[in-house]
């Protein structure tokens, strides 16, 4: 029997297309349709700012800087050049220079034409003048949604799809959706203290080229903080518009994927603690906060639910349990399995660990009331949103429990009374008369009513201080690294891991256990 | 080659009355050179651009940036509403180069806020000025925080009190210039110098920010400002650049972001954001409110939220420095230990 290869399905497969470097070829991965060039005419349908001037007007610039310069030469007033914001990003970028894992530096280039609306083009490129891969994410004023290209020297301008692909069979998950699952533009640092990006927390070291030094991409370039805001925006925008297409002639279509970003994991951010580890490893500080988001899912409970959260002074991880426990694993940054930094050691910023994709916590926002609004006449009630994410909630990732919620979700369901009928599904069926099943942890809160709020509360608050009590052990620190680790070993699987080798400090090998953190405090075996 | 011959006033500032503006633009240039000069002659990387060392005309240029919001105020609370609530609730919790004063519709804390005034006027020009020319601070007080404000309530006892009664409250638009203990020109002139000395441990360069400002001892290390100003400066000097700060020397409003500010409809961020002292490139002293009969803040919503605190405002403030630096590798800059070693 013949071995079968394997078929590629990231953004490598891309390379597939060929071309003359003046043209620009459709080629969306695993969509059963080969590469194929497109004319004139089918480039006039397009509705981006790069199809709209340079590529209409037969012009295939081969830098990133060329993309821009030709955008104001055809078309100056879609993405006007006083909109232009530069950024710089890298997970080598807060390595000391002398380290070969420094250097690997982005430049994130964004013009933006309306206000709120988030960047009408996002160019990235590693150099701003030389040739090199260039992806650029330019929306489409007539499909909605990005159109995602990309192009490296010797190839053809390649149109690797829409936003929209992402959410179709065959396209979903591959090419450049492997790592933009629902057609979102990204920010996997995307809170303070932003790892791996220039920001006012951990400015990029002067660069030591002259071309780049003087360059304005990286001499005006602005912080993170400015980037996560473009990308809420950008994601608010086309989350509003998945949610407009979902929601016609009074159903809900395509409900399950919809609410995959409810019950399930698709992808994550990633969060730090804002201290940088060689505070820690010095014993500078007794103890510093673990990321809120670690333990529960901050952005939801409270944002959406209103619920309080435990405050930073009960999440204080003991610094000399930390770094036992990174010492007792050998953990430390590394490529090719050796280390870039001698063990013991963690990332620029301590404590690394993925928590809910904002494109995911957003879909929920925007299909709940606003702050201050009744629950009536959205999608999603708060009720539901709370009695949902609080089954497993010690748990905001990765957690098969909440994850099994989705198998109720129905097709194009009713949106009239949506919430209601969802949650008297899952608390009305056979499993929630099952002790220990997820449906009967969602059913206890959901069959509280009113009261829901106030029991979710007290949850939280009771877990809140067994936190408190696990971190004040002697071997708090070790436990929730221990758990720590596990997820970032799951997540070491997801595509959001896939372009970098040392994203997190890890140990020389895996540990190889899920694990699981229990309402108590207590980190578990899965299982 | 471009020489500084005097310090300028901030913000291309007139504010003279009584006196000839020559004669106060000779004060504040006295003034600033007062804290150039010493922290130049502790540095060898820094120089005082009016004192014989000419800038090219085409240095690199560094702006630092950073938001208003007090950063330090993460670490305090889980709670966005909380920590924005914090921050408006007393002017030395405004820590980062910024502060402001919010007008409310009434009386009550519970009223809407109309106005948000922010400044990153000086201390030090404030003395300057009343030193100078009275009549002048007194006329700003006036123009600007009481119509109704008193030699006596700015000056107790004739020298000029930045920390004065009309300078100090959080509300009432009762602002004219920083007060907020670290927020001044000494201390940001002070840490380019002390910055430019290249720290090490264990034999190791220390660089990132919170790191060298332990180091250093420069004060807080989760403040967004000086963090990020120290480790710019520093990162300069590692390089062997020649620095100085750009004049006019200050600390400037650059922009408030539009990102994730929702406004009422037909009204844009240009109705709402006003320059008020300062120019464009160097605004001072700047305000956001809606035009009359659109509302009040509550109408505006910053990342979903409605605006029930200046704060919310202040994180999408930006605050800027600049930094000029030439002749890469020509200096070979002082080294040191941590403080205390």
């Amino acid at each position: 029997m013949g071995a079968e290869a394997v078929k590629d399905l990231t953004c490598g497969a891309l390379r597939a297309a060929e071309g003359d470097q003046d043209s620009l070829v459709r080629f969306v991965v695993d969509s059963g349709e080969p590469p194929k060039p497109l004319s004139s005419e089918e480039i006039s349908q397009l509705g981006d700012p790069l199809a709209k001037g340079p590529f209409a007007s037969g012009l295939f610039p081969r830098t990133a800087q060329g993309v821009l310069d030709m955008i104001d030469q055809t078309i100056p007033n879609v993405a006007p050049a006083d909109s232009q914001a530069s950024f710089i990003v890298g997970e080598g970028s807060q390595l000391p220079a002398n380290n070969p894992g420094a250097g690997m530096r982005t430049f994130l280039v964004t013009r933006t034409r309306e206000a709120n609306a988030g960047p009408e083009i996002i160019v990235a490129a590693q150099t701003p003048e030389g040739e090199g891969l260039i992806e650029v994410m330019a929306w489409d004023d007539s499909a909605d949604g990005f159109n995602y290209y990309q192009t490296t020297p010797g190839q053809p301008w390649i149109l690797a799809g829409n936003s929209a692909d992402a959410l179709r069979d065959g396209s979903a998950g591959a090419g450049p959706f492997e790592s933009h699952p629902s057609g979102n533009a990204i920010m996997k640092e995307l809170r303070l203290p932003w790892i791996h990006w220039k920001s006012f927390r951990a400015p990029v070291p002067p660069a030591v080229s002259p071309q780049i030094a003087a360059h304005p991409w990286f001499n005006d370039a602005i912080g993170a903080e400015t980037f996560e805001a473009q990308i809420q925006d950008s994601v608010r925008r086309w989350n509003r518009i998945r949610l407009d297409r979902a929601l016609t002639e009074g159903l809900v279509r395509d409900a399950p994927r919809l609410l995959q970003s409810f019950f399930a994991t698709p992808t994550v951010n990633l969060i730090s603690a804002d201290i940088e580890w060689s505070k820690v490893m010095r014993g500078e500080v007794d103890s510093f906060a673990a990321p809120i988001a670690f333990f529960l899912n901050a952005h939801c409970l409270q944002g959406i639910c209103g619920l309080k959260l435990p405050e930073p002074d009960k999440l204080q991880v003991q610094s000399v349990a930390y770094r036992d426990a990174l010492a007792e694993h050998e953990v430390t940054l590394r490529e090719g399995g050796e280390p870039l930094i001698p063990a013991p050691s963690d990332t620029h910023f301590a404590f690394l660990v993925p928590e809910p994709a904002f494109e995911d916590t957003e879909l929920l926002a925007l299909a709940a009331p606003k702050a201050g609004d009744p629950d009536e006449g959205t999608l999603l009630s708060r009720r539901l949103i709370a009695c949902a994410l609080m089954v497993d909630f010690p748990n905001p990732v990765l957690s098969e429990r909440r994850a099994a919620l989705a198998g109720h979700v129905t097709d194009d369901t009713p949106a009239d009374g949506f919430s209601q009928r969802l949650g008297d599904s899952i608390a009305g069926s056979p499993q929630a008369g099952q002790d220990g099943t997820p449906e009967a942890e969602f059913a206890e809160l959901w069959n509280a009513g009113e009261g829901w709020k106030d029991l979710a509360q007290e949850r939280i608050n009771s877990y809140g201080e067994a936190i408190k009590n696990l971190l004040a052990r002697p071997d708090g620190g070790r436990e929730v690294f221990r758990l720590a680790q596990s997820r970032r070993e799951q997540v070491n699987d997801m595509p959001i891991h896939s372009e970098v080798d040392f994203l997190f400090a890890t140990p020389p090998t895996p540990l190889g256990q899920m694990l699981r953190m229990s309402p108590d405090a207590q980190v578990l075996p899965i299982g | 080659m471009a020489s500084v011959e005097r310090f300028t006033v901030p913000g291309a500032l007139t504010d003279a009355v009584s006196v000839e503006q020559k004669k106060l633009d000779d004060a504040w240039h006295q003034k600033v050179s007062d804290l150039v000069s010493p922290a130049a002659s502790r540095s060898r990387s820094l120089y005082d651009p009016t004192d014989g060392e000419d800038t090219p005309s085409d240095p690199l240029r560094h702006p630092v940036r950073w938001p208003a919001f007090p950063a330090t105020l993460n670490a305090v609370t889980n709670s966005p509403e909380r920590r924005a609530e914090l921050a408006d609730s007393s002017r030395d919790r405004q820590d980062e180069y910024c502060e402001w004063s919010v007008d409310r519709a009434g009386p009550s804390a519970e009223d809407p806020i109309t106005r948000v005034i922010f400044t990153t006027e000086l201390p030090e020009y404030f003395e300057v000025l009343h030193e100078t020319d009275p009549q002048a601070a007194l006329a700003l007080y006036r123009e600007y925080v009481d119509e109704n404000a008193r030699p006596e309530q700015i000056a107790p006892g004739d020298a000029y009190d930045r920390n004065n009664v009309l300078n100090r409250q959080t509300t009432g638009g009762k602002i004219m210039h920083l007060r907020s203990g670290p927020n001044n020109l000494f201390a940001a002139v002070t840490l380019a110098s002390d910055a430019t000395v290249l720290r090490f441990r264990d034999g190791a360069q220390v660089t990132s920010p919170q790191d060298l400002v332990s180091c250093g001892d420069f004060g807080e290390p989760l403040r967004s400002s000086d963090p990020q100003i120290a480790a710019a400066i520093n990162g300069l000097a590692t390089l062997g650049d020649k620095i100085t700060l750009e004049d006019p020397i200050g600390l400037y409003i650059e922009e408030i972001r539009p990102e994730g500010l929702e406004l009422p409809a037909g009204v844009t961020l240009e109705d709402c954001w006003k320059v008020e002292r300062g120019t464009a490139e160097h605004a001072l002293r700047a305000s956001f409110s809606l035009p009359e009969g659109a509302g009040t803040l509550e109408d505006v919503r910053v990342r979903g939220a409605p605006v029930r605190f200046g704060a919310q405002l202040a994180d999408l403030v930006r605050v800027r420095i600049v930094a000029l630096s030439h002749s890469r590798g020509s200096v070979n800059p002082e080294t040191a230990g941590c403080v205390p070693e």
